[in-house]
């Protein structure tokens, strides 16, 4: 049990530790939706597939969450557009109804169960994700902004 | 499971490794052009041929706190009506920036990014050159427009066009395109500053090496601007076939899709919709 619990903060810490080096990875968005997200933290998520839209302007994975409560909460995660994702190896397949994953999202200022996973990290079903490339898109909501 | 974080953790730095001995090497390949370094072979060329794919390098611009604008660091004032016209737009991007539920971009609405936008985006676009005209295929939104090579002259009254109309001719190296006609109610960038329908573009494209290729624009816009102005120098690299953006996929922003997104994501995200 204790290695099953240690195990699962290594890997919340690997999660944040991929995030927080990929988070300089200078980045371009036409859609502005960054300024929605806290920029400078990245929580995990971790839940059950319900959809996985692959479709502009950005695809969309929609996951069955266990909250704090035991409540089941709809999530959305904005993900990269299928253009860029498509050049670092995703498919339209990535994900399907059913799969476990885990993933680094920006949450949404508001507290809505909306996260954005962009440059997106994580794992399916117990592998990681392939792995984002400097093709990934955002641009900074200001330009003094960090990049 | 120990070891597969490990092994998670090890292939994460790897990547960035990799990633930042590419962006070392794109940018000793900058630092080689015009610099006379005899060391490095220089691939051959023809100056008058753009053919290929090209891609923008640095995203577009608009960084640092000196930017005016995605175009430039020096753009000049602007008139009265250019001032109002841009306080009206209300951008998510940029130093005005607001939550995109509230703001009007008009791509929120999957309209056409139009020229300007286009040129500063980071997505691949493919010169095709035919005898009397010269073809730019843009991957963002999946948008085309034609340069005519045929010495015709730009019309009267041409447009409105999201795209403009082009008319292109060789100075020496210098590939020179002027433009009217572009529709005023798409933005000069993504941080909503504008321009009219009077807008005259001048582009002008010069390929430096086999592989870099480079863009500075002038506007001239009287009733936007208190005077022309040229932008800074964009740099566009070659993306020969076989490589990632090589070759272009198509990127359609069709509204059902970008209706969805907007009920699902991006409102709840900005804890605002549009009323």
């Amino acid at each position: 049990m204790i290695t099953q619990s240690r195990s699962r903060v290594l890997i919340v810490m690997s999660l944040i530790i991929v995030g927080l080096t990929l988070v300089s990875i200078p980045t371009f968005g036409h859609h502005g939706t960054g300024i929605s997200y806290d920029q400078n933290i990245w929580v995990p998520v971790t839940g059950t597939v319900l959809e996985f839209a692959w479709k502009n302007p950005h695809s969309q994975l929609y996951l069955a969450v266990t909250d704090d409560k035991g409540n089941t909460v709809r999530w959305g995660i904005e993900m990269n557009s299928p253009g860029v994702m498509i050049r670092q190896g995703w498919t339209n397949h990535q994900f399907k109804p059913g799969d476990q994953v885990t993933v680094s999202v920006h949450p949404s200022r508001t507290g809505a169960p909306v996260g954005e996973c962009i440059p997106c990290s994580g794992l399916l079903n117990g592998k990681e994700l392939p792995k984002p490339t400097a093709t990934e898109e955002r641009q900074p909501a200001a330009p003094e902004e960090k990049q | 499971m120990r070891n597969r974080v490990i092994g998670s953790l090890a292939a994460s730095v790897l990547a960035m490794m990799v990633f930042s001995s590419m962006q070392l090497a794109q940018a000793g390949q900058r630092r080689g052009v015009g610099t006379g370094n005899a060391a490095v072979p220089v691939p051959p060329h023809d100056p008058h041929d753009l053919s290929g794919v090209w891609l923008l390098s640095g995203n577009g611009g608009g960084r640092g706190s000196t930017a005016v604008n995605q175009w430039s660091t020096q753009a000049p004032p602007m008139t009265p009506e250019g001032l109002a016209k841009m306080k009206a737009n209300q951008p998510a991007l940029g130093p005005r920036a607001i939550v995109p539920a509230k703001a009007n971009d008009p791509l929120g609405e999957a309209n056409p990014p139009g020229l300007l936008r286009t040129l500063i985006y980071s997505r691949p676009l493919r010169f095709v050159q035919l005898p009397d005209q010269l073809i730019q295929v843009f991957e963002w939104a999946n948008h085309w427009r034609q340069i005519w090579t045929d010495d015709r002259k730009l019309p009267e009254g041409t447009g409105p066009f999201w795209y403009g109309y082009s008319v292109g001719k060789w100075e020496g190296d210098t590939f020179v395109v002027e433009t009217a006609g572009l529709d005023s109610r798409e933005w000069l960038d993504g941080w909503g500053n504008p321009f009219s329908d009077d807008l005259r573009v001048e582009e002008r494209w010069r390929r430096l090496d086999r592989d870099n290729l480079e863009l500075t624009v002038k506007f001239d816009d009287p009733k936007t601007y208190t005077k022309p102005w040229v932008s800074d120098k964009k740099m566009f690299r070659l993306q020969p076939k076989g490589t990632p953006n090589g070759e272009l996929l198509e990127v359609i922003f069709a509204p059902m899709d970008e209706n969805s997104f907007n009920e699902n994501i991006r409102n709840p995200a900005g804890g605002a919709t549009r009323k």
